[in-house]
């Protein structure tokens, strides 16, 4: 909210300077964002016209010259409605505008223009002006404008919390500010002369909606005179952010403003018969509005309506037709009080937020109708020249009550941890508007109906805690004792794999939960998890794995000439498991590019082993027995993908993606992707691994190359030489070669075998003749040769 | 006398082309049967009246000899490490041949950062789901359906489930299921409907709970300055701000001073001295009803920040997009 310095000051006197107001209040919770001050300064005189001729060599341009009461000043004007006698706002040389332009003595076709008379537009009072100003008020020659109209007067940029709906009016703001510095709230004038007629000989409501709106209160005043708003008007309500109209509408915004209260004018011709029916919408009613916009109701609105039409949407918005015009005479001024639950709804529903909808849906005060109803009367009656009639309607069966809440003071210090003089908590609470009682060891404190958001205890002491200041209370050390390891043992798993994966080359990453349903069906074939309100079209679902964000991440890259790219992200995936949404937290893995790009004496790309590399590492470092099922899947490459198994169980995926991607993410090369489930591998991971007792005696290798056809599993022989012989310590394979001495559907791996006894040397002829019948054993079983016969 | 014999071996020793020959040479001259010991062993047999003067000769001969042996030696010495260091050089001006370690994404490294503070405060670190329902979302915390407050929770939804907007429902879960004292900090990944270059729809949140008897704004102001402190620097202050939460009553916004000016003012805090780094409260009676706590026996804190915030002011980032764009040499630099 936007609060004018000097119409906050109206209200409450305060020695403190603007940016100590703004402090004081912003350490009460009536955050101060930002002081806007204009850069309008200089001098701005009224001044009179005294004489207007035609400028000698322009028919287009006129020269006036004007009296300040002390000096004569000449001045060239295309403003032709400029009359002798108009007293207008002269801006003097070196005087900076509203816009920031700086008005110079200049000379125009050959006549010096010495000052400049000021449109409203140049003075900050108007969007557009097409004429200079000519001055209605009574104001003496000479008078220093900026001042008088306090045109550079400051405004403090309030952010409200949704709780202090008191504070959406200058004068909640006032009554903060007078509890902080202990001064007065004053109120405003309310006085006005009623006519000898009564209000119900023209105006009659009826509330059929009463839930919708629990009072009514109508007022009418005849012989509005519909103008423009004078200066200070204008001024508070630009300043406010509210853009002027005319008189009434100005008045009723203002109204609004000062009070918190928004409050709505008919033009009495519009209603029929005077009567103001309050009634719920019907479902599908269509209604216009002030915006020009038509909308279709949803049943749930209150309406303002009168036996034909309606006039308003109650507590949001105004009908297009039923408003003040130009050739408005007689008003009906309504200041109702509306459900805030019930107006939130329908300005969700009709996505409508107005001024009005912002103030009712946070809950404006009940009881404060009819004094706003008369400051509204008393504004008409000095500035549209409205007679008011005697009295107001007002319906409002069932009274809504203050509440009472105690305070024990016990209570009051265990909470806030230091104790408050009892003069301090009554002066503080009595100062905002309740009404206290002090009861020994409790205060018993009537709530204004104007504060709804206090009703119990604790908003009392937070009341009492604000004002009296959170830096008055000391720190204490919490007596918190550990109870137990402060991280769970998934989570330290989850960080010993961030530290593998970190050590092995790959940066982490963090990607948007989200993707793009038409990719995922392109590239994977499956249906996600859809958002019913997505943000964007590329974000309109939850992702089914992680590879989206992965690749996204490697796609921006690759934009950039970032090419070697290895990445991991540990995160959740989304999916549809039996009609119920599951998340699952995995590990996304994936590299495209030169395997050791810090390594300029390695050129290599990486490749399939690279991957199933860091899952053989993961393996190792977790104590987990991580295989891979090479296996056909949809959305990677053929005979580079394969399922990743733990114990009978699938835990992941890798492999090679297929070439759609490249083609969506416009990335060249190869990209290998593997992802893991996180809690899968947890579950069977070991944290205490079986030591084996460590040989000294010498060990003998021997090596094998094997010649292995396309599609054969090498992992076979690899499990056949582990389990042929007691003595064997490790298998694995020393060299995979694929060229023209090996037949086109073959390749050639040497396995080798470490042989090694805990309790002797081993004989080399021992060794031979092993290693010999268990390759014999293989070459039988799985029908493969030798390569070197 | 032995002029003659001086000008020749101060020759040949200067001839010596290499540490081997030189040392034979000495041998041969300097050596147990040496030219020169030989020399010097023949002094006896002279008159003795010669004696004296022959033995100056030798002596200052030997000396010569071993002066221009030391100084032959240093230089071809000098020559061989040359040699050798053409031989063996490598060029260590060269970028050194790394095996690249890769680096925490920064959200994580502030995240495990946050957490071994309030661990070592002996707070528990407790995890939940994304996915969640609009009671333990939104109404366990006082914050009914149609409350104001849900304006600043826009949130995702999926059929009758939605996106946690922040990580408060783990709170719910953990007082549901365990009793006091509790002291917990949840991190996760939290979701709102905002994208611009100070929100993002997905962001990390840390949101920490502490209920026991007796607990104060006092603790709150202590626990969350110790945080600061620990974040930030030492010389780091906080101070609370009144603000609303549904949950929370009494509710503060926590400022930290600002690290640039020390909370003098300055462009880095638009001039206010501090920077906002997270909401708290007092956990609000309504929520301890919701899950069977007694309000008149438990109090306790809570408090919330978003970890990207948090990593923004720590390093200096002005784009919270960054964090998700995920650019290597943005990364690099963790």
């Amino acid at each position: 909210m936007l609060v004018p310095m000097e119409w906050l000051k109206e209200y409450v006197q305060t020695k403190w300077s603007d940016e100590e107001i703004a402090n004081r209040l912003t350490m009460a919770g009536v955050s101060v964002k930002n002081i806007i001050m204009p850069p309008i300064k200089g001098k701005i005189l009224s001044a009179i016209v005294k004489k207007v001729y035609k400028h000698p060599h322009s028919d287009k341009l006129h020269v006036c010259e004007l009296f300040d009461g002390t000096g004569l000043y000449r001045t060239v004007t295309s403003d032709m409605n400029v009359n002798e006698g108009s007293v207008v706002a002269v801006a003097m040389p070196g005087t900076v505008l509203v816009n920031g332009s700086v008005v110079e003595s200049v000379s125009i076709k050959g006549v010096l223009s010495e000052v400049m008379m000021c449109s409203l537009q140049e003075l900050g009072l108007e969007t557009k002006s097409e004429h200079v100003y000519q001055i209605e008020e009574d104001i003496p020659l000479g008078e220093d404008l900026i001042r008088y109209w306090k045109l550079d007067d400051k405004t403090m940029e309030v952010e409200i919390t949704p709780n202090r709906p008191d504070c959406l009016g200058i004068i909640g703001v006032a009554r903060e500010l007078a509890t902080l510095c202990d001064g007065t709230l004053q109120q405003p004038d309310m006085i006005f002369d009623a006519a000898d007629n009564h209000v119900e000989d023209f105006v009659k409501v009826t509330i059929e909606d009463l839930d919708g709106c629990p009072r009514y209160c109508a007022g009418f005043m005849e012989s509005v005179e519909i103008r423009p708003s004078p200066i200070w008007l204008r001024r508070r309500l630009i300043n406010a952010g509210i853009r002027p109209i005319n008189n009434v509408v100005d008045i009723s915004n203002y109204v609004m403003l000062e009070t918190g209260h928004p409050v709505h004018i008919f033009d009495y011709s519009k209603v029929i018969d005077g009567h103001i029916i309050v009634r719920k919408a019907i479902k599908g009613e269509e209604v216009k509005l002030l915006d020009e916009k038509t909308y279709a109701l949803n049943g749930i609105e209150t309406l303002i309506a009168d036996k034909e039409k309606i006039l308003a949407v109650g507590g949001i918005m105004g009908s297009s037709q039923s408003g003040v015009s130009d050739l408005t005479k007689d008003i009906i001024l309504e200041v109702a009080y509306f459900n805030p639950v019930r107006i939130r709804r329908s300005s969700k529903a009709l996505n409508i937020k107005s001024d009005a909808s912002y103030r009712f849906e946070r809950g404006v005060d009940p009881n404060d109708a009819l004094m706003v109803m008369k400051r509204l009367v008393n504004l008409i009656e000095k500035i549209a020249y409205g007679k008011a009639t005697q009295g107001f309607v007002d319906v409002y069966p069932r009274k809504i009550t203050s509440k009472y809440v105690t305070l024990r003071k016990s209570r009051l210090s265990k909470v806030l941890g230091v104790t408050v003089e009892d003069e301090t908590v009554q002066k503080i609470l009595s100062s905002l508007g309740m009404k206290v009682e002090d009861m020994q060891d409790r205060w018993h404190v009537e709530i204004p109906t104007f504060r709804p958001d206090v009703s119990i205890e604790e908003d009392l002491i937070e009341e009492i805690g604000r004002i009296h200041g959170y830096e008055k209370i000391t720190q204490q050390i919490p007596k918190v004792s550990a109870s137990g390891k402060g991280w769970s043992d998934l989570n330290t798993f989850r960080k010993t794999i961030r530290q593998l994966l970190i050590g092995s080359g790959f940066d982490e990453t963090v990607s948007l939960s989200f993707a793009s349903s038409k990719v995922v069906k392109q590239s994977m074939n499956v249906e996600p998890l859809r958002l019913k309100n997505p943000m964007t079209e590329d974000m309109d679902c939850l992702r089914p794995s992680l590879v989206f964000g992965l690749i996204d991440s490697l796609s921006h890259n690759a934009k950039r000439q970032i090419k070697d790219v290895k990445f991991f992200e540990i995160a959740k995936v989304y999916n549809l498991e039996n009609r119920t949404p599951v998340e699952r937290e995995k590990i996304g893995v994936i590299m495209t590019g030169q395997l050791n790009e810090e390594d300029y004496t390695d050129h290599r790309f990486v490749s399939m082993l690279n991957l199933k590399g860091v899952l053989d590492e993961l393996s190792h470092h977790l104590s987990v027995d991580l295989q891979v099922d090479p296996a056909q899947i949809d959305w990677l490459t053929p005979g580079r993908s394969g399922y990743v198994q733990l114990e009978n169980e699938t835990v992941g995926i890798m492999g090679m993606l297929n070439s759609k991607f490249n083609q969506i993410y416009d990335i060249k090369g190869e990209i290998y992707y593997m992802e893991l489930d996180l809690e899968k591998i947890f579950t069977k991971s070991k944290t205490v691994k079986e030591l084996k007792e460590i040989s000294s005696f010498p060990a003998v290798r021997r090596d094998i190359s094997l010649l292995i056809p396309v599609g054969f599993s090498s992992k076979q022989i690899l499990s056949f030489f582990e389990k042929s012989n007691e003595y064997v310590e490790k298998v694995g394979v020393s060299d995979v070669y694929k060229g023209k001495d090996i037949p086109q559907d073959m390749v050639s791996v040497t396995f080798y075998v470490i042989y090694r006894a805990s309790d002797r040397s081993l004989t080399d002829d021992e060794v031979n003749a092993v290693f010999e019948g268990t390759v014999s054993d293989i070459e039988k079983q799985f029908n493969v040769k030798r390569r070197f016969m | 006398m032995f002029e003659q014999l001086k000008k020749d071996t101060l020759q040949q020793i200067a001839n010596a082309s290499d540490l081997e020959q030189l040392e034979r040479l000495r041998v041969a001259l300097l050596g147990k049967k040496g030219v020169i010991t030989e020399q010097v062993k023949g002094i006896g047999k002279l008159p003795a009246e010669e004696r004296p003067k022959a033995g100056k000769v030798l002596n200052e001969l030997k000396e010569e000899i071993q002066k221009a042996i030391e100084a032959k030696k240093e230089e071809l010495e000098r020559i061989e490490s040359q040699k050798l260091s053409q031989k063996m050089w490598v060029d260590v001006t060269l970028p050194g041949i790394r095996r690249r370690v890769g680096h925490k994404h920064p959200i994580m490294k502030t995240l495990e950062e946050i957490e071994i503070i309030f661990v070592s405060m002996g707070f528990k670190i407790v995890e939940g789901p994304e996915i969640e329902d609009s009671w333990h979302n939104f109404d366990a915390l006082n914050t009914p359906e149609w409350h104001p407050a849900r304006d600043e929770h826009d949130s995702f939804y999926l059929d009758d489930l939605l996106l946690r907007t922040h990580t408060s429902p783990v709170q719910i879960r953990t007082m549901l299921s365990e009793k006091p004292p509790i002291a917990i900090i949840s991190p996760g990944r939290v979701y709102r409907r905002d994208y611009d270059a100070t929100h993002l729809p997905m962001f990390t949140q840390v949101e920490g709970l502490y209920v026991d008897e007796d607990v104060s704004v006092g603790h709150l102001k202590y626990t969350l300055e110790k945080f600061a402190q620990e974040i930030f620097g030492k010389q780091r202050r906080i101070r609370l701000r009144p603000s609303f939460f549904p949950f929370t009553e009494p509710s503060f916004e926590v400022d930290v001073s600002c690290g640039v000016c020390g909370g003098k003012g300055c462009q880095a805090c638009g001039y206010s001295g501090w920077l906002e780094i997270l909401g708290a409260g007092m956990v609000h009676p309504n929520v301890f009803k919701n899950v069977g706590y007694d309000p008149e026996r438990w109090t306790g804190f809570a408090f919330g920040m978003g970890v990207e915030r948090i990593t923004m002011l720590k390093y200096n980032i002005k784009d919270m997009r960054d964090f998700v764009r995920n650019d290597k040499r943005f990364l690099e630099n963790f």
